[in-house]
């Protein structure tokens, strides 16, 4: 209705504009962000199916005692890959659908920043979630728990391909969640529709930006350990390996530096849609905005701060833990906050009683319960009772069920509208809540109790004289029960897609911009770029807001796929930016890095080492302008509607950000494998390093070679910037040929050791940093070198070298994280 | 017993009592010609000097009191001292606008001809690198590292003015670091919607550092024998609440700064976008 104030023609042309090619290889092309928000769900649906089975298996084994419906080591596998599939393969990949799907809608732009990126976070998602349950078909799945703590997960205790399995398909799966992650800080930072200014934004959306940000300091962490892993299981290396200077609880720190903020990474966004369709169904605006996006983000700042009390019963110093259990009781100011705004607005408004507010309601009385059960096992005398018992299993489950899957169920019966066009059977959805509801309190809070009576976790099965029997069989029932309301949610979506009652543009009466867009939305979302007034855009007249925001008369940019690109900061229109078109490159890459990993798996080397070059080509292929991108370099032309140039370039253009936050993302990679070699330094039982300090006779000059090629690699860029194309060329020969020298008296460094990688714990660190940090160096050098190829084809001039400002920073980058490594390997030690 | 009774004794380093009381007596010089002219809270408010004169007391509080003496034998009273001289001082000197009332201590004719001073290419060149903000954070981050590698920290400990040249380098850092954070409009080299980040990236440098102390199962540090035993704790306890003062209180404290400009940030966009957004659009086209 409404959308028609943009004349139809120009609709038809912006569809013709936007469409994806048709059939299945069409698709494989796609860049939309709501296709792949809506594979997103779907995916993740199907893995929480598949975590649900393995739960029912559990159950089922647990019902009675002594029962043998699998064996041990199949439970073992149960288990894990329960944890595994819902933690990682799940719980927040369904946020990510979401936020795929509604982000640009919200927002105010006609896709994400990096809509290919956003493809290729799907694909090597999905790709990364079957190779970790490829396991299966050889019978070898993870069986050491979701935190797989060493040594139980070492090459001796853990013979098999289990636990690689493990370790490189969430190597893998990581990628997918750090790139997603920045395309999501890139899209705010530059996309936001004129006027969307921060406090403006869905809390859905503050959710989103602060676990996004977590995610690029908090995966590394994650990745770091888990190449220590694998190192130590495929190549003999020792970081774990208490015999030869390792420590086992290195796993544990690395791993909870990790975790505990992924808690709040798969909860936040999820929380965040709590406040924005709860104030829809009390019909109000949220009480305490503000404080509500500050408790967003502090919680997630805070997040990293307490990994230890996951550490409790490891022996720590009393001491420490003190401070952290103090530390993890601050948690409950900001979560406090939120559920009294959630409260006061409800208090205060007038509550509709339809599906949606019932998840919503339901969620706040469940997350009452999870985080009394924290504010429980943060008291160390209590944790040191309760923990890897049956009530830490009750805690989780109603964290995780009860902040994440209560809403996100309540999400889809509210989004689910705009989504597909159709409302989803109120009747049947309130039956789901119940079933739901009632299920899972059947089903989890009797764990509480038995956790009390001693009923350790992850046991296979028990015996009847522990008097655990009828408690476990009231769990199985429950769980069942809880079971049959997803079941019930499964077939309302299915009913309803096929024949719910059309919904209409906004059937909720909602206040947000993605309301404002026909249900499904058109391809390019918004037919003029709308400019936004305030935090209602449409309950603007109701709530007598002073700023009327516009809608339905903005640009329309007609010429290709383009949307406004605006400032970080307050909003404003800078540039119209050109998007990428649809393609096969994301695809293509996901499936090289799969192959990568099967070799890693495998231990074909032939394979991973064809893999790993297919996948540089796919890079450079994937970045290469296209003829029309070259034709029209950015700022050249401007668009005519608005006068603003087309396309951007500089350090705050959108490529600008995506390079930034790799860079950061990096530097946060190696930071943590600094933090374990001091770690392990630090813990030494006997000299470290073992030969007293490393020879500097070698590195020293070679430092001097590194820092030249940063001098002659930024000569090279200001030259272009003066449009200088001979001393671009020069300088980038220069710092090509001066990394390749670099590379190769570090080669010489790496023969003169009279120890090998797999010596000791120190060694395992020396060569795990310098050469991660050698590996740097030759993906900066092929940068430099795709580069320099481009620069012989003429691609750049003072007005058109933003790919020449990326590589060179990374290449920055790769000297500066050098100076780090210099001064804690061969400096440091000669202060000891 | 004999420890205790040392918490009444204060220390006058004559070097530290200069280093602080000259630009205390500068401040107050002109701050006093200032509202001479103007009027009392007139072109500096008096919570500004307030502000500036806390950040003064915490100074004597940190290496004049009882404190410094503690901090020669207990290395966790020590951590207390160091975050005094980070976290806590130079928010409160730079809260009391010191740049505006060091310009008015100068007598008029110099007053006059400061610009041309300030215009001298390497004062420029040095001030405006100095405060650039990845320089001010990675200077700041060094010091705080570099400190803590068990030879130079044992030399602060052992030798009273390597210890003076530590805690310049903590305070003359961390006031580069948080003046990047606070500065004056005019003078804003960070936006504000990267100050948040930027803060919390420091207090992961601190959690480091903490956590490394904390959970390290054998003493890093000579320097200190085995005076903390006087106090009732080991000397591996004392390393360890030393890193945990400066992991977890520290952690706090960028927090609480992080908090704060948030809130800020939040409240100064509004009006900012409403200016900004203002797009100017062609009907007539399509």
């Amino acid at each position: 209705m409404a959308t028609n104030a943009v004349a139809v023609p120009v609709q038809e042309q912006l569809t013709e504009i936007w469409e994806t090619p048709p059939g299945v290889l069409g698709r494989l092309s796609s860049v939309d962000h709501k296709l792949i928000g809506k594979r997103y769900l779907v995916t993740a649906f199907a893995f929480l199916i598949a975590g649900g089975i393995e739960a029912a298996m559990m159950r089922m084994q647990l019902a009675r005692p002594g029962q043998t419906l699998v064996t041990p080591e199949q439970y073992n596998q149960l288990f894990t890959m329960h944890g595994v599939s819902m933690i990682f393969l799940y719980a927040l990949p369904v946020l990510s659908g979401f936020s795929n799907y509604l982000w640009p809608l919200m927002l105010g732009a006609r896709d994400m920043a990096y809509p290919r990126v956003n493809a290729l976070s799907y694909w090597v998602f999905v790709l990364a979630g079957l190779f970790i349950y490829s396991s299966f078909l050889v019978g070898q799945a993870p069986d050491g728990g979701w935190f797989a703590y060493t040594p139980l997960t070492s090459h001796d205790y853990s013979p098999g391909l289990n636990i690689d399995f493990y370790a490189l398909g969430l190597i893998f799966l990581g990628i997918s969640t750090t790139v997603g992650a920045i395309n999501f800080i890139a899209t705010l930072a530059k996309l936001r529709a004129p006027g969307m200014s921060i406090n403006r934004l869905p809390i859905f959306v503050w959710g989103t930006i602060t676990v996004s940000v977590s995610i690029v300091f908090a995966i590394p962490a994650l990745t770091v350990d888990l190449i220590f892993l694998y190192f130590d299981r495929a190549f003999g290396l020792h970081f774990f390996d208490p015999g030869a200077g390792g420590q086992p609880l290195l796993w544990q720190h690395l791993f909870w530096i990790f975790g505990h903020p992924w808690v709040y990474i798969i909860v936040l966004p999820a929380m965040g849609m709590v406040s924005d369709i709860l104030p829809v169904f009390c019909r109000r605006p949220l009480v305490g905005y503000t404080y509500v996006a500050l408790a967003t983000v502090s919680t997630g700042i805070i997040g990293f701060g307490v990994w230890v009390h996951h550490m409790f019963a490891t022996g720590l110093p009393l001491r420490s833990m003190s401070f952290f259990a103090g530390a993890s009781l601050v948690i409950a100011i900001p979560s406090g906050v939120a559920v009294f705004a959630w409260l006061a607005t409800i208090f205060y408004g007038r509550p509709w009683f339809k599906t949606p507010f019932l998840f919503m309601a339901g969620f706040v009385f469940l997350f009452v319960v999870g985080g009394v059960s924290g504010v429980m096992t943060a008291a160390i005398p209590f944790d040191w009772q309760l923990t890897d018992s049956y009530f830490v299993v009750a805690h989780l489950h109603y964290v995780l069920i009860g902040i994440n899957v209560f809403p996100v169920i309540g999400a889809l019966y509210f989004w689910f509208p705009k989504i597909t066009g159709r409302m989803m059977s109120e009747q049947l959805g309130k039956w789901s809540f119940w079933v739901m509801f009632v299920g899972f309190n059947l089903g989890f809070f009797p764990m509480h109790v038995l956790g009390l009576l001693g009923m350790p976790r992850r046991i296979y099965t028990y015996q009847a004289d522990f008097g655990w029997g009828p408690l476990n069989l009231l769990v199985t029932i429950g769980a069942l029960v809880f079971a049959t309301g997803i079941l019930l949610v499964l077939i309302n979506v299915i009913v309803s897609y096929v024949g719910g009652a059309p919904a209409g543009d906004n059937p909720w009466d909602a206040p947000t911009l993605e309301w404002s867009t026909t249900s499904p939305p058109p391809v390019y979302n918004f037919a003029a770029i709308p400019t936004i007034r305030s935090r209602h855009p449409l309950w603007e007249d109701r709530l007598g807001e002073t700023g009327r925001s516009e809608i339905y008369g903005g640009p329309l940019l007609l010429d290709g796929r383009e949307t406004l690109a605006t400032s970080p900061l307050d909003a404003r229109a800078r540039a119209v930016l050109r998007m990428p078109t649809d393609s096969y490159w994301p695809v293509t890459l996901a499936v090289s890095l799969t192959v990568f990993f099967y070799g890693a798996l495998l231990q074909w080397w032939w394979l991973a080492a064809a893999a790993g070059v297919a996948t540089a080509f796919c890079c450079a292929a994937w970045l290469w302008p296209s003829e029309d991108a070259r034709q029209l370099p950015p700022g050249a032309v401007t668009n005519a509607e608005t006068d603003l140039p087309v396309g951007q370039t500089g350090q705050t253009s959108v490529g600008g950000w995506g390079m930034s936050l790799l860079v950061l993302n990096e530097a946060t990679f190696f930071a943590y494998l600094l933090f374990s070699y001091f770690y392990l330094s630090s813990l030494a039982q006997h000299a470290w390093p073992p030969e007293g300090p490393p020879a500097l006779k070698l590195v020293l000059p070679n430092t001097l070679v590194l820092i030249a090629s940063s001098v002659t690699a930024w000569w090279a860029s200001r030259g272009i910037e003066a449009d200088n194309r001979n001393r671009l060329r020069i300088g980038l020969i220069s710092s090509i040929v001066l990394g390749a020298v670099f590379l190769t008296i570090q080669g010489f460094e790496f023969t003169s050791k009279d120890f090998r990688p797999n010596a000791s714990a120190y060694s395992s660190s020396f060569f795990t940093i310098t050469g991660f940090h050698a590996a740097h160096v030759l993906i900066g050098l092929l940068m430099l070198a795709v580069i320099l190829i481009r620069a012989f084809r003429g691609h750049f001039r003072s007005s058109n070298h933003l790919a020449v400002t990326n590589a060179v920073l990374y290449w920055h980058f790769v000297d500066v994280v050098w100076l780090a490594v210099l001064f804690s390997l061969y400096i440091a030690p000669r202060f000891g | 017993m004999h420890a205790l009774m040392q918490l009444d004794e204060w220390t006058f380093a004559p070097s530290i009592a200069i280093g602080i009381a000259v630009p205390a007596a500068f401040y107050a010089v002109g701050v006093a010609r200032l509202w001479r002219g103007a009027g009392i809270g007139h072109g500096l408010r008096v919570s500004r000097a307030l502000l500036f004169a806390a950040g003064v007391a915490t100074l004597v509080a940190a290496l004049m009191s009882p404190l410094d003496e503690i901090a020669d034998q207990l290395q966790s009273a020590h951590m207390v001292q160091h975050l005094i001289l980070i976290l806590i001082a130079p928010p409160l000197l730079i809260a009391g606008e010191p740049v505006r009332a060091f310009v008015w201590a100068f007598p008029r004719r110099l007053r006059t001809s400061l610009p041309r001073w300030l215009q001298i290419p390497f004062w420029r060149w040095l001030g405006l690198s100095l405060t650039a903000p990845p320089v001010a954070f990675a200077l700041h981050a060094i010091a705080l590292t570099v400190w803590h590698a068990p030879g130079p920290y044992d030399a602060a400990v052992r030798n009273e003015t390597i210890h003076a040249i530590e805690h310049v380098c903590f305070l003359g850092t961390a006031l580069l670091f948080w003046w990047v954070v606070m500065a004056p409009p005019g003078l804003r080299r960070l936006s504000v919607s990267l100050r948040v980040p930027y803060v919390i990236g420091m207090s992961m440098v601190g959690a480091a550092i903490g956590a490394l102390l904390t959970f390290a199962t054998s003493s890093l540090y000579a320097a200190y024998g085995n005076s903390a035993a006087a106090w009732g704790i080991t000397t591996l306890e004392d390393q360890q609440l030393a890193g945990l003062i400066m992991w977890i209180p520290g952690g706090f404290a960028y927090l609480i700064a992080a908090a704060a400009l948030f809130m800020n940030w939040m409240q100064a966009d509004e009006e900012r976008a409403d200016r900004a957004s203002a797009l100017r659009v062609r009907t007539e086209v399509a």
